[in-house]
């Protein structure tokens, strides 16, 4: 809604409160050259291009940092605004070296494009250039300030984006101008390097060919690359990217702008993490174990084969005696159509994606019931929410465009932050007002505190809260005092208690919970004391954040064994048979904890695994390894050589997600269209044509060998109105929203157990991600593995001294159920008896140091 | 006709002490302020003595508190700005120096009108004495109760702290004073918003030359009309002027608003070096155009100044003599701006070091009839297409000694050596 007219080259253009004449004028098409100003900093007016003449104003102004104001009349191109800007440009100019056919920016270089449209073909200045040298033998500017920027300082036209990005949007504090003058050099701290989490933006938002990227220099000139729209497959976060491909080789990935997701920005892991295509460790064609060996196939040898051994296995087994795995980075289509072959072609609910969590794979009864969890948060909530509870989640690492936005919450208008984990986070030295450090597990007892705290708060202004005051009393009185629960679990009770007052003064909440809660042994417990804790807050909504990528598409596709495509129970399955054209089991299915017992029981004998590794991802890894390998008949459809494939009969090759187009759906339930980048690689093959072959050998042909034929198929089972095509998806998406919220009666009864501790495991294993690495593809990226390029075990200082070991010695690390040996690393702020693994390595996987059971992990350290 | 009423006792060795000050009246006024004065009559007393920044700009200083948002929920912060680093100046290190208590107290009692209750004091880096006496003045004054808590049992709470400069100039400008004493890299800040309403850590703040404040003890003891009455109708009081280059005694000297640039020069400074004759004078510091000798009378107030094609600035004149190259004065000045243009916004990032480039060239010799004109068409992009007054101030020396010895130019352009007989230069 415009709120008043301004004039701008003798147009009226309509004009919003608080817009500056630079957006009002981009609004309506009129160009107005700018480079300092960037869409999410505050204008800083520096670079002197966009100066305009504004009437009764004595001087020119800078668009970009002037508010427009009632009646304003703008002239854009008028003799003094020409003659400034050209002034400018001859700056700019001045010690600009001009390299333009060496400088990779070239074609995409905004400097290029000013000048091109508004610049002069000659240049007064005759003096030497200004030249800025590495070292003194040095002839040339070219600086490593990060593991992978080059920077270019005499390109640099100081519009000062990259530090004040940094220093603003990223709240880091790793780039920074240095001297002063023409002198100024951007630069990290002495010593120091670029390396936060956001660094490749930097780049992207370089106007000129300053800030460049080690991976995409001097590759091939920007205009022969095609472009594909990518959705990122290394977290739930879902950002848009654009990959930039010539001859069928990705040679670099931008951040599509799409503000309902990314908002212009990606972090590095998706940034560089596009390199896994090309991996050594790609599985190059079908392979087949003949005489225990895997020795390479043809397609209709490998497809053959499947055929022939599952039908003897078929006759000798009814369909219950097969299963399948799904991981949950596939699309959403190749996990329908996976789906719909077990059911619907081989005759068995044994369908699970929950492969990374471990013990209780549902949630309880009660959670559901109350449909806690099931809020439909989007970012643009995040971006509004006044305070931010973020509990067990590294959400930087975890999350990291998700922690950006919650930055711009902090930035534009003062949300605080509250963040509550068991060890120290980047977010939190950075952007939080709180920062909660609790015991292990004792997540259950600081809510309990936290509600007991704000049930006092509550206390004193009886209007914050709906609830009824008997079911609080009742409460009350069955559960700990909010200084009980803090000395349980390590949180001063002050604290507690200023959390809950800044809870119970907002507006407007957000919880969101992470891995440490996902894969939490007491998860339920901790979910219903959230849901408590909405319900003694004014507005608040809770999101748990899935593990994996499309682990949200894939519980929502038909890849739980009791629900089928759109979360229905699949006692309803009548509508779902009339669309494949024939039966569905009638057999209940088992989920991955049964699938495994039942192998193990010999009642499952063949198993069809698609683009997971279960050995490397489930706890107890070694387990699940000489389970598995009791299978007559093991077929895995994967892009890389992993455990789980060494030990298969059958290996189909599949294309990597940058080869496949699909849906994928993030967080926050909104389904994207992701395209492919490339044709698939070596012999491998998209998943729904994979699939459609195995059905196909296996007896029902569905004709649909493309995501697309999938995908039209697939979304009827869907509430609500989606587009008919995928290529109809918007930028927006579709946002899937969660069924309607239950109306809570009371508050939930919550157990607390203390978990218990081992003499003889003195330490509690904590999971989580190296810096610059994200869940088990970011490993097979080069960029990322300059940023971390070994997995460690970290601990405090204390234990080090106790173990007699500094940073980089060798400990094991053992459990009762397996050991692995690595380098110690010594974390500051980390509490004592806990040790960190992350699990993005495959030398060290701490899945092997899991049980299945639902106890916390505890571990023992040996030095070597 | 008392005209030393801010340097009145910077003579005397003892004063920077608190006992010497006190004994002279020091702190009465604060005194009176805290007890007397409501900060809105303060604010209207200071408006109505007329007393204006001596900083440079010349805004009223009663103006610049009003604009200071009375229901801020925010703190409010006053910085006194000690900063002085114009050439030619040197007025504000005196008092600061030999005065401090004056300072102190002025400080004060512009914290009292504006609410705040936290002062600063941005002392620049190389005023290590300064910066000494400020910091042992203010512990004399807390411990006289005169600054801390409580002050007077009024209630009100006054901290001041002394914040050290490190030798930037263009940290002199308000907005880059806040960012550099926030912790910042000294750069400017657009405007708006000005720091009265966003200043210090986004809070209103009141930034305030070192002279200015030195004047409110004086203003508040004798009345704003007292003040109102000496110097001209809109410029009031008395102005501290550094009179500098080839006088007999160059110096600080403090007359009345009015008093005439030729007396300064002659009576005050006893007359050109070597009894030579005078060649320009720059009245305002080495931002501000030059003058020629026909301007020599001249009264030294805000309005004739500009009237006479210049500006009072923050009061340092800079006397030159005939036998002085102007060309060489001006690669000096443009030196001295393209080493401390802060480099944020463009044209005077490259500008100024262009131009100085090109005046090098010139000096030595290597210059062309072009460069002329391209010297004053770049000035002309730089001035008034800057963030802040670096650029203009830049653009300024290089305009007017062209336009006034366009001539001597063009003879160093085509005899590669100064015009003038000799070329006796002060180094």
């Amino acid at each position: 809604m415009a709120d008043f007219e301004i004039t701008i080259d003798g147009q009226q253009v309509p004009v919003t409160k608080g817009q500056t004449v630079l957006e009002a004028a981009q609004a309506v098409g009129i160009e107005i050259p700018h480079f300092c100003w960037h869409r999410h900093l505050v204008p800083v007016g520096a670079c002197r291009i966009c100066l305009v003449e504004i009437e009764k104003f004595p001087k020119l102004q800078p668009a970009c940092a002037t508010v427009a104001g009632e009646g304003m009349v703008v002239h854009t191109d008028s003799p003094q605004v020409i003659k400034a800007r050209q002034g400018v440009l001859e700056f700019l100019l001045a010690n600009h070296p001009l390299d333009c056919p060496t400088c990779d920016q070239g074609g995409e270089c905004e400097l290029q494009d000013v000048a091109f449209k508004y610049g002069l073909d000659y240049s007064r200045h005759q003096e030497p250039k200004h030249r800025f040298l590495v070292g003194p033998e040095s002839t040339f500017d070219d600086l490593r300030i990060g593991p992978e920027i080059i920077r270019s300082q005499n390109r640099c036209i100081h519009c000062y984006r990259c530090v004040r990005l940094v220093n603003e949007a990223f709240m880091e504090d790793d780039l920074g101008a240095y001297q002063r003058g023409c002198h100024t050099e951007i630069k990290p701290p002495p010593g120091g390097e670029i390396r936060n989490l956001y660094s490749g933006n930097l780049v992207q938002n370089c106007p000129v060919g300053a800030l460049t990227s080690s991976d995409w220099r001097y590759q091939v000139r920007v205009w022969l690359t095609k472009q594909a729209q990518v959705i990122c497959p290394h977290c739930p976060d879902g950002c848009n990217l654009k990959l930039w491909t010539y001859h069928n080789r990705i040679l670099r990935a931008t951040a599509a702008g799409n503000d309902f997701v990314n908002d212009g920005f990606i972090c590095d892991v998706g940034r560089y993490g596009y390199q896994f295509a090309t991996s050594p460790d790609r599985i190059k064609q079908p392979m087949i174990r003949k005489a225990g060996e895997l020795v390479e196939a043809t397609w209709t040898e490998a497809l053959e084969y499947i055929k022939s051994q599952t039908n003897t296995l078929k006759s000798k087994l009814s369909g219950s005696g097969f299963f399948g795995l799904v991981g949950e980075s596939s699309t959403n289509e190749e996990i329908y159509a996976f789906g719909r072959l077990l059911r619907r072609v081989i005759g068995t609910n044994n369908i699970d994606h929950r492969l990374g969590r471990k013990r209780k794979l549902s949630l309880g009864r009660q959670v559901v019931e109350r449909g806690i969890g099931s809020d439909t948060i989007e970012y643009a909530d995040i971006e509004k929410a006044d305070v931010i509870l973020v509990i067990g989640s590294d959400l930087h690492a975890e999350n990291p465009i998700t922690a950006l936005r919650v930055k711009k919450a902090i930035r534009q208008h003062g949300a605080r932050l509250i963040l509550a984990n068991p060890r120290p986070t980047p977010l939190g030295i950075r952007a939080a007002q709180v920062e909660v450090i609790y015991k292990p597990a004792t997540e259950v007892m600081f809510l309990l505190g936290l509600i007991a705290a704000l049930i006092s708060e509550a206390g004193k202004k009886p209007e914050a809260i709906d609830l009824e005051a008997s079911p609080i009393e009742e409460f009350r009185s069955k559960h700990e005092s909010s200084g009980q629960a803090a000395a349980i679990c390590g949180v001063a009770a002050a604290t507690l208690e200023k959390i809950a007052a800044t809870l119970s003064n907002a507006e407007n909440i957000v919880i969101l919970t992470g891995r440490e809660v996902e894969q939490h042994p007491y998860r339920d417990s901790i979910y219903l004391a959230i849901g408590n804790l909405q319900s003694l807050c004014r507005s608040a909504c809770f999101a748990p954040m899935p593990t994996d990528s499309n682990s949200r598409g894939a519980s929502l596709f038909g890849a739980e064994p009791d629900l089928l495509p759109g979360g229905v129970s699949v006692d309803d399955k009548a509508g779902y048979e009339d669309t494949w054209k024939g039966p569905i089991s009638e057999m209940v299915g088992k989920d991955t904890i049964g699938i495994l017992d039942a192998i193990a029981e010999d009642e499952i004998e063949c198993g069809f695994i698609f683009n997971t590794d279960p050995i490397r991802v489930f706890p107890d890894g070694n387990q699940v390894k000489s389970i598995l390998e009791g299978l007559k008949l093991l077929v895995v459809i994967d892009s890389f050589m992993n455990d789980t494939a060494r030990i298969a009969d059958v290996i189909l090759p599949l294309s990597s997600s940058l080869e496949t187009e699909g849906t994928v759906v993030n967080w926050e339930g909104r389904l994207q269209y992701s395209q492919a980048a490339i044709a698939p690689l070596f012999e491998s093959k998209p998943g729904c044509e994979i699939i459609e072959l195995l059905a196909d050998h296996l007896g029902v042909k569905f004709n649909q060998p493309t995501p697309t034929d999938v995908y039209r198929e697939m979304i009827q089972f869907l509430n609500g109105e989606m587009p008919a095509q995928t290529q109809a998806i918007g930028r927006e998406g579709v946002l899937i929203k969660s069924t309607e919220k239950k109306a809570v009666p009371d508050l939930a009864d919550i157990k607390y157990t203390p978990y218990s501790e081992d003499n003889q495991y003195p330490f509690v294993l904590l999971v989580g991600n190296a810096d610059h690495h994200r869940g088990t593809l970011s490993e097979k990226n080069d960029s990322l593995m300059k940023f971390t390029s070994e997995p460690f075990v970290g601990i405090n200082a204390a234990e080090a001294d106790k173990l007699i070991v500094a940073n980089g010695d060798l400990v094991r690390v053992e459990s009762r159920y397996g050991k692995v040996v690595g380098k110690v690393t010594i974390l500051k702020g980390f509490a004592d008896g806990q040790v960190l693994v992350p699990d993005n390595f495959i030398e060290l996987c701490p899945n092997l140091l899991m049980g299945r059971q639902e106890k916390v992990d505890l571990v023992k350290l040996t030095k070597m | 006709m008392q005209t030393k009423i801010l340097t009145e006792f910077v003579t005397d060795p003892q004063q920077h002490r608190i006992e010497t000050a006190v004994s002279r009246g020091a702190y009465q006024a604060w005194e009176k302020v805290v007890r007397e004065i409501a900060p809105d009559d303060l604010i209207e007393l200071v408006k109505k003595s007329g007393i204006r920044g001596r900083g440079g700009a010349g805004f009223p200083a009663g103006v610049k508190w009003g604009f200071v948002p009375r229901q801020s929920p925010k703190p409010k912060y006053l910085c006194c700005n000690a900063d002085e680093s114009e050439p030619g100046t040197c007025k504000d290190r005196v008092l600061l120096e030999n005065d401090p208590h004056r300072v102190i107290e002025g400080m004060a009692i512009c914290s009292f009108a504006i609410e705040s209750h936290q002062a600063f004091v941005y002392i620049r880096g190389e005023f290590v004495l300064a910066a000494r006496r400020m910091q042992a003045a203010i512990d004399e004054a807390y411990q006289r109760g005169y600054l801390g808590k409580n002050i007077f049992g009024s209630g009100y709470d006054l901290d001041m702290v002394v914040h050290r400069g490190g030798g930037a100039y263009i940290c002199g400008e308000e907005t880059a004073l806040l960012n550099s004493l926030e912790g910042d890299r000294g750069v400017t800040r657009i405007r708006p918003p000005f720091p009265a309403v966003e200043g210090l850590y986004g809070c209103p703040t009141v930034v305030n030359n070192v002279e200015t404040l030195s004047a409110l003890p004086s203003i508040v003891n004798r009345g704003a009309d007292w003040w109102a009455q000496l110097g001209t109708e809109k410029s009031t009081g008395t102005k501290l002027f550094s009179l500098s280059g080839h006088v007999k005694r160059p110096g600080n000297y403090e007359v009345e608003m009015g008093y005439s640039l030729k007396n300064l020069i002659y009576e005050k400074g006893g007359g050109i070096l070597d009894d030579k004759k005078l060649k320009v004078v720059i009245p305002g510091g080495s931002s501000t155009p030059m003058l020629t000798p026909d301007k020599i009378d001249t009264p030294l107030d805000f309005e004739s100044v500009v009237t006479a094609g210049s500006m009072l600035g923050s009061g340092a004149v800079i006397v030159i003599h005939e036998e002085t190259c102007i060309v060489w004065v001006t690669e000096l000045l443009a030196h001295f701006y393209a080493h401390e243009s802060c480099g944020k916004c463009t044209p005077c990032r490259e500008g100024t070091q262009w131009m100085y480039e090109i005046l090098r060239r010139i000096e030595h010799g290597r210059g062309t009839m072009e460069d002329i004109d391209t010297l004053l068409d770049l000035a002309d992009n730089i001035e008034g297409n800057t963030i802040c007054p670096l650029g203009d101030a830049a653009a300024v020396p290089v305009i007017s000694s062209i336009k006034q010895f366009r001539d001597e130019y063009i003879y160093h352009i085509e005899h590669k050596k100064c015009l003038v007989k000799s070329d006796f230069r002060l180094r």
